[in-house]
């Protein structure tokens, strides 16, 4: 029961902060503060998506016990989504792991740390070319640069790759593509300025809603913003648009090389913008696989496009030709700033690279890039997509920094960053996820290299697709060893061999980095329960026994444990014992040891003590004469960016033309790989909601989210759930090539799919629709399309 | 225990906004605050969770309420927990 005293304390601080949002969102709050000994108020990002939110963290007698949005955020100014709010309920669900569980005659048995450490290690041992590891854009940045140096630097073995792989990686090639670097120009500050948002495929309304307030909050104030939602299907989003343009699955393709199509027709491009800031690009039809492509001139790409008349991608994409010409006209004007905004439909695509690239190409085009309000904006879906993955370098083909495997001086620096003796990075790049996967559940005796695979913190066993062929493979396989850190029993450690409780979100120290460049810290502030521990204690914990044993590979150049910290006194610190973990903060030596990577790409990040008196920085944060440090909100842009030239107004400085110019692709509209037929005749796109976050491990076990969303469904358009039989409620079968499941229907519900075509959401574990999904994948990004495949729907009997 | 900080926007029509305020006035689980024009801070204290849920959904039922926004979550360290949402197990037809 909550005591009078601290009820009383909740109700000041419950009005507090009431009244602080009601006299301006941005105006700070000062938090009332208990006794000696009570509450305790501290900043962190919020655990869940990749906007970033922060959050006021009540802690009392060890317990999270109350949450605000944070005033002094610039991200959410206060504000929080329904799992903000109930972010602290994630760490108390019921069925807490707290111990390490080890699998002997088919059941999982709790065995010490001791043992769980020294199962890895000597696995490791007996063969560590066959050791994998699955990380995360949940992971923290120390958590992904202790595992990265640990995987590539210790064990010279690249076998690593994230769960981003599944939800950004086709922007990172689009971004890579057009830019020559990774991560958006542009910041949220665009949302308040820009006086056309598009939405691509993308439902912000729901998947980055206190974003997405910043617009509807700019229209209460009698603010004209125009918001378009291209889609696939009505949603939350579709709600606020002053436009709703649906078209059909995989035609945005066709969509975007339309409006550049009308762009040259109309002569309305941005002509001085193209000359000073652009050049053409297509794929080289003799070497289709090379990301790379080569150059077209502006005659080719105006030849190209001259079959995407509005009436032909009418006909293609289902939009009327006279939206297309109004989507020409749009950019076509100087005067207005236009955001285009995209997530998971452009990334989750079998020509992901593709479309980002055509993307960023009608902006270029039409000079609507590099001014605040003209953006082209990717959001993610991870806290730390950005910051873990993107950044620090944890997929199969990078090193931090934006560092390339393949690349021997990208790989010699490393190694003087690291320490360690020369040509101790394997230069081969490892598998990505769909790959690493499929060698996984393969066996040993039919090719298979990859025996052991650790993942931390996420939850493949539900979230890949095409889970029979990816995960459920390995059920079989007595070779196969499944090593799963998480902080509740999923569907990954249903088929784990060995599992290990983790710490996780304030429970332990951390950093994140957000969908705008934003780097954000925070600080342990309750313990993990019972003998739960931090990955990344695990990580160096396991590095420590491999060196103990008397793995090479775990020593630097000079003889040391790859993983040496000192106190301020210089003294070494064991920090693999789990007693003396806190002595220092590891998390502070870790990020220093990655810094010098970030300034290679002109991604510079601040020392670790900047972070903790902000809400985040954005980088590059670059050291000013006076001490100070300064971020920067848009990039490539001389008015803001301290990398660009004086007088140059725009410098895209990391060209792959290396003439700072961006490059502005052509790409064709390619059909999806698989489309509906006589057998499966309808599409099926999957996604999310705005109560569950991904797999729903965690806001699950909420109770206030469970109870808004408490399982998932289908959604059906009217019409053919009249023609099926089918009413609300009704259970139905979803089959597709792969897999079969059974879901209620749900029909006008929140979302409302077009004819012939249904919505799963992905967080249910009880009704795992990744069993149906495509492992079809982008070519160059290698991420997986999970919005098209073609199923067939029967009424369950 | 339910906590909540709240910001209840009204409508703009005096009459509607007049006939919400007094509702709000009269309603025990809230605790009125500063009000900003249409914006009125406020605290809801409900006996359990649940019950702060249906003081939301009330409040957005209520004739002349625009918007309620939830600023704040006490979280209840007595917070009723169900089973495990993995209590049903992970599924898929025949598989
Ligand atoms: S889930 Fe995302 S939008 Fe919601 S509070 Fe957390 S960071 Fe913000």
């Amino acid at each position: 029961m909550l005591t009078v005293d601290r009820r009383e304390f909740l109700t000041a601080a419950a009005m507090a902060a009431a009244t602080a949002a009601v006299a301006g969102k941005a105006k700070a709050v000062s938090l009332p503060v208990m006794g000696q000994g009570g509450l305790k108020w501290e900043k962190a990002p919020c655990r869940f998506c990749g906007t970033g939110c922060h959050v006021m963290v009540g802690t009392e007698a060890g317990k999270v016990v109350a949450i605000q949005g944070d005033q002094k955020a610039e991200v959410n100014r206060g504000l929080l989504c329904v799992k903000g709010y109930h972010v602290g309920l994630a760490m108390y669900g019921p069925d807490r792991l707290t111990t390490p569980m080890l699998r002997k005659n088919g059941r999982l048995e709790p065995i010490t740390w001791d043992e769980a450490i020294d199962v890895i290690a000597r696995r490791i041992m007996a063969n560590p070319r066959t050791f994998a590891m699955y990380g995360s854009g949940q992971w923290t940045i120390p958590e992904g640069v202790a595992a990265n140096k640990f995987m590539k630097g210790g064990l010279s073995n690249n076998y690593l790759d994230g769960n981003p792989r599944l939800c950004m990686a086709s922007a990172v090639t689009g971004f890579l593509s057009t830019f020559g670097v990774d991560e958006p120009p542009g910041v949220y500050d665009d949302l308040d300025v820009c006086d056309v948002a598009i939405m691509w495929g993308n439902n912000m309304a729901e998947m980055h809603p206190v974003i997405f307030s910043r617009l509807i909050d700019r229209r209460s104030r009698g603010e004209k913003v125009m918001v378009i939602d291209l889609g696939t299907r009505r949603t939350r989003t579709t709600d606020h648009a002053d436009e709703y343009l649906q078209f059909n699955p995989q035609s945005d393709l066709a969509i975007a090389n339309g409006i550049a199509h009308l762009l040259l027709k109309n002569g309305t491009y941005d002509k001085r913008y193209v000359e000073k800031f652009c050049n053409f690009r297509q794929l080289d039809p003799e070497k289709p696989d090379v990301m790379q492509g080569k150059p077209m001139t502006f005659a080719e790409y105006e030849s190209a496009l001259a079959e995407y008349t509005p009436e032909r991608v009418e006909q293609i994409s289902g939009v009327p030709a006279a939206k297309i010409r109004m989507l020409g006209d749009l950019f076509g004007r100087r005067d207005l700033r236009i955001n285009s905004l995209w997530c998971m439909g452009m990334n989750q695509h079998t020509r992901g690279t593709a479309i980002n690239c055509l993307v960023h190409g009608i902006h270029l085009l039409s000079g609507h890039l590099g001014k605040p309000g003209d953006a082209a904006t990717s959001l993610t879906g991870q806290p730390s997509a950005c910051g873990t993955v993107r950044e620090v370098g944890t997929l199969c083909h990078l090193l931090p920094g934006g560092r390339l495997i393949a690349n021997e001086e990208h790989r010699k620096q490393a190694e003087g960053f690291w320490n360690l003796p020369e040509g101790r990075i394997n230069p081969k790049p490892g598998y990505h996820t769909v790959l690493l996967f499929e060698k996984f559940c393969t066996p040993t005796d039919k090719g298979s290299d990859v025996q052991t695979l650790w993942v931390q913190v996420t939850n493949p066993g539900h979230s890949l697709p095409n889970l029979p062929k990816l995960f459920r493979g390995k059920k079989d396989l007595q070779d196969k060893f499944l090593i799963v850190s998480d902080v509740y029993p999923t569907a990954t450690t249903e088929l784990a061999d060995l599992v290990l409780p983790s710490a996780m979100w304030v429970e332990k120290n951390g950093m994140y980095g957000n969908s705008e460049r934003r780097t954000q810290q925070w600080f342990k502030m309750v313990d993990p329960p019972g003998q739960a521990r931090d990955d990344c204690w695990q990580t160096i914990a396991v590095a420590r026994r491999l060196f103990d044993l008397g793995f090479e590979g775990m020593k630097d150049k000079d003889g040391k444990f790859l993983f040496t910290f000192t106190n301020a006194k210089g003294d070494e610190v064991p920090v693999w014992d789990w007693n003396r973990y806190y002595d220092i903060n590891v998390d502070e030596a870790l990020f220093e040891s990655y810094r010098p990577f970030t300034r290679m790409k002109h991604k510079d990040l601040a020392p670790y003590s900047e972070y903790v008196k902000a809400r985040g920085l954005r980088w590059p944060v670059v050291e000013q004469p006076d001490g100070s440090w300064r971020e920067t909100r848009w990039r490539f842009s001389e008015f803001d960016d301290p990398y660009v030239k004086k007088g140059a107004e725009m410098q895209f400085y990391h060209s792959v033309t290396k003439d700072d110019k961006a490059l502005i692709w052509f790409r064709p509209y390619e059909a999806p790989p698989e489309v509906p037929d006589a057998e499966y005749p309808f599409w099926l796109c999957t996604g999310r909601v705005l109560e569950h976050w991904h797999t729903g491990s965690m806001t699950r076990r909420i109770p206030q989210l469970k109870r808004a969303m408490p399982e998932s469904y289908v959604e059906l358009n009217r019409e053919d759930a009249v023609r099926l039989g089918v009413r609300s409620g009704d259970l139905v079968t979803i089959t597709s090539r792969r897999a079969a499941v059974n879901l209620p229907a749900w029909i006008g519900g929140r979302g409302d799919p077009p004819k012939g075509s249904a919505f799963v959401p992905f967080f249910d574990e009880a009704m795992l629709i990744n069993l149906v999904t495509l492992d079809a994948h982008d070519p160059f990004s290698k991420q997986p399309d999970y919005k098209k495949c073609a199923v067939s729907i029967t009424k369950t009997v | 225990m339910g906590i909540s900080g709240l910001v209840i926007t009204l409508t703009q029509r005096d009459e509607a906004a007049g006939a919400a305020l007094a509702k709000l006035r009269g309603d025990p689980r809230l605790t009125l605050g500063e009000r900003n024009g249409p914006r009125q801070a406020a605290v809801g204290v409900t006996p359990s969770v649940e019950q702060d849920e249906h003081l939301v959904a009330d409040l957005r039922a209520t004739e002349g309420v625009v918007d309620v926004e939830i600023v704040f979550v006490g979280l209840d360290e007595t917070t009723e927990h169900h089973t495990s949402p993995r209590a049903t197990g992970t599924g898929g037809v025949g598989c």
